[in-house]
């Protein structure tokens, strides 16, 4: 079979689409959270406002929903604001989750161009989530929709598995790119491998007043920066580990032996750990969260059916 | 027919999302190279290709990354220019460099109020003490709007973040004449330096702003 047709193969596999539908309610709830923090917190007029309202927008933006609905004004960012909630919920119950991603996004992609300086890495991450929602038959489970077409919440009915494979590759990327662009000497061992230590005492990000406590625990920020940096880079791995999961049946020493170690468990762990530190340490916003939800897709539904019985035994 | 059109959209978004996310050397300017913290890195890099066996001056050193990262911004640039249609429209953008290089000398942010009597503290970043409007200065996106003064960019963002400051405080303070905004450099110290002194210095000061509130 030439490559081209296994590629396409393998594209039109279909399984349950339990994972789906979770990184679907996570990025949902991780909206609704980033969106009422701002609310709760008074910020949204601060960044989204023009300087006549009170805000610290100065331009116009030039983002085609924005001058459709007339310009920069603040009824036109409540009204985007409410949107976004509006389908941040749909998402989160399960009903028309696509348009309500696509909706999402576009005027998540508005709001976001009012004030790029304020934004971060984090919100590249729920966009490229809201379209991979576009995507994906993401309430076909866990949702009100499969609720009302087939009478029970959970359905295990085969969808396509491919936005969950691109899923994945896009976490993948962004941890690779990011590894690869480490280039700063604080991440290397030529210079004292004090990248995660440097980067506690920011005054920009850091959590806690009373930070200096870091230099007691050096050689465990040395650890991590390592750590970070090796585990960053080494994303393909995972990608590599479920290709091998998948073709399991063939032979081969390495596949078997990533099956053994189970590479996946192993580089989501260490992600567990690095993400709940840098919440822990460090104000980033939702970054630490919506990276987590994408790891929701390195599972297949079988695994998340094997651990709900678990959990219920 | 379907799973071959499936197929080919699936190939073009990881093109586009990989050549995107491919790193390069985006928002480099040529003033970057006389920073002493991109200057240390690349001095380490030359370090490396020394001991791998490339002997290179550290100035040629430099005028050669300048040239092969700008090269590689042209090169990228023609290469996106068909795709940016999808970026823009279905969010697909990447960039991803978390903490690539660490600012050594990074600032906080300042607020001090003259009610007649001097200047005071209104509010000190990170500190509990000083903590007018801390809910919105605290919260991540003004951090974030924040962060580039640290480096010391975005100088004009600044005076209008101290324009929206002095709007804020003549609304809580009637009565105050003026209003200062500034960054404080925190030289970040070395950790044996700081098992010993247990407490960050904050020195220099810059980019004070001085509003009139009357």
């Amino acid at each position: 079979m030439s490559h081209w047709r296994r590629l396409v193969a393998t594209l039109a596999h279909r399984e349950p689409a339990t994972p789906l539908a979770l990184f679907r309610i996570v990025t949902g709830l991780v909206l609704l959270v980033t969106l009422t923090d701002m609310l709760l917190t008074e910020t949204l007029a601060v960044v989204w406002y023009p300087i006549a309202h009170g805000g610290l927008v100065d331009t116009q933006s030039t983002h085609w929903l924005i001058t459709a609905l007339g310009g920069t004004d603040p009824s036109v960012v409540n009204g985007l604001v409410a949107t976004v909630l509006a389908c941040a919920v749909l998402m989160v119950i399960g009903l028309g989750s696509r348009i309500a991603a696509l909706i999402a996004l576009q005027c998540c992609l508005a709001l976001l161009s009012l004030h790029p300086a304020s934004g971060g890495g984090h919100d590249r991450l729920i966009a490229n989530g809201l379209w991979l929602i576009v995507l994906a038959p993401a309430d076909a489970t866990l949702s009100l929709w499969s609720r009302a077409r087939r009478g029970a919440w959970v359905s295990v009915a085969p969808a396509p598995a491919w936005v969950r494979y691109l899923i994945v590759y896009q976490i993948a990327l962004v941890y690779t790119c990011t590894g690869i662009q480490k280039l700063g000497s604080d991440w290397w061992p030529w210079g004292d491998l004090r990248a995660v230590y440097y980067a506690l005492l920011s005054p920009s990000w850091q959590r806690w007043e009373s930070i200096a406590w870091v230099a007691d625990l050096y050689p465990l920020t040395q650890v991590g920066t390592a750590v970070t940096l090796l585990w960053e880079m080494s994303w393909g791995l995972v990608l590599l580990a479920l290709w091998y999961r998948a073709t399991r049946t063939r032979s081969g020493r390495l596949r078997a032996l990533f099956n053994r170690l189970d590479v996946r468990r192993l580089y989501a762990l260490i992600g567990v750990g690095v993400h709940v530190g840098i919440w822990a340490m460090m104000n980033l916003g939702p970054f630490s969260w919506i990276t987590l939800t994408y790891y929701l897709c390195l599972w297949h539904h079988d695994e998340y059916s094997r651990l709900w019985r678990r959990v219920r035994r | 027919m379907l799973d071959h059109l499936r197929a080919i959209v699936v190939v073009l978004h990881l093109i586009a999302i990989t050549a995107v996310a491919f790193p390069a050397p985006v928002g480099m300017r040529r003033a970057d190279l006389d920073n002493p913290d991109v200057q240390a890195a690349i001095e380490a890099w030359r370090g490396v290709a020394g001991a791998a066996g490339v002997a290179v001056e550290a100035e040629a050193f430099r005028e050669q990354l300048w040239v092969a990262g700008s090269k590689m911004l042209a090169v990228r640039t023609s290469a996106l220019t068909p795709l940016q249609p999808y970026y823009r429209y279905a969010g697909t953008s990447q960039g991803w460099a978390m903490f690539g290089y660490l600012n050594h000398t990074p600032a906080r942010l300042e607020i001090h109020i003259d009610s007649g009597i001097g200047w005071e503290p209104l509010f000190i970043a990170r500190t509990t003490a000083h903590t007018w409007r801390a809910r919105q200065l605290d919260q991540e996106r003004v951090r974030g709007l924040v962060n580039a003064f640290s480096w010391r960019s975005s100088r004009q963002r600044m005076r209008a973040f101290a324009d929206w400051v002095a709007v804020q405080a003549v609304a809580d303070f009637p009565a105050a004449k003026r209003i200062r905004v500034q960054m404080r450099t925190r030289p970040l110290p070395a950790p044996h330096e700081l098992q010993v002194s247990r407490a960050l210095a904050h020195t220099k000061t810059y980019w004070p702003e001085i509003r009139e509130l009357r």
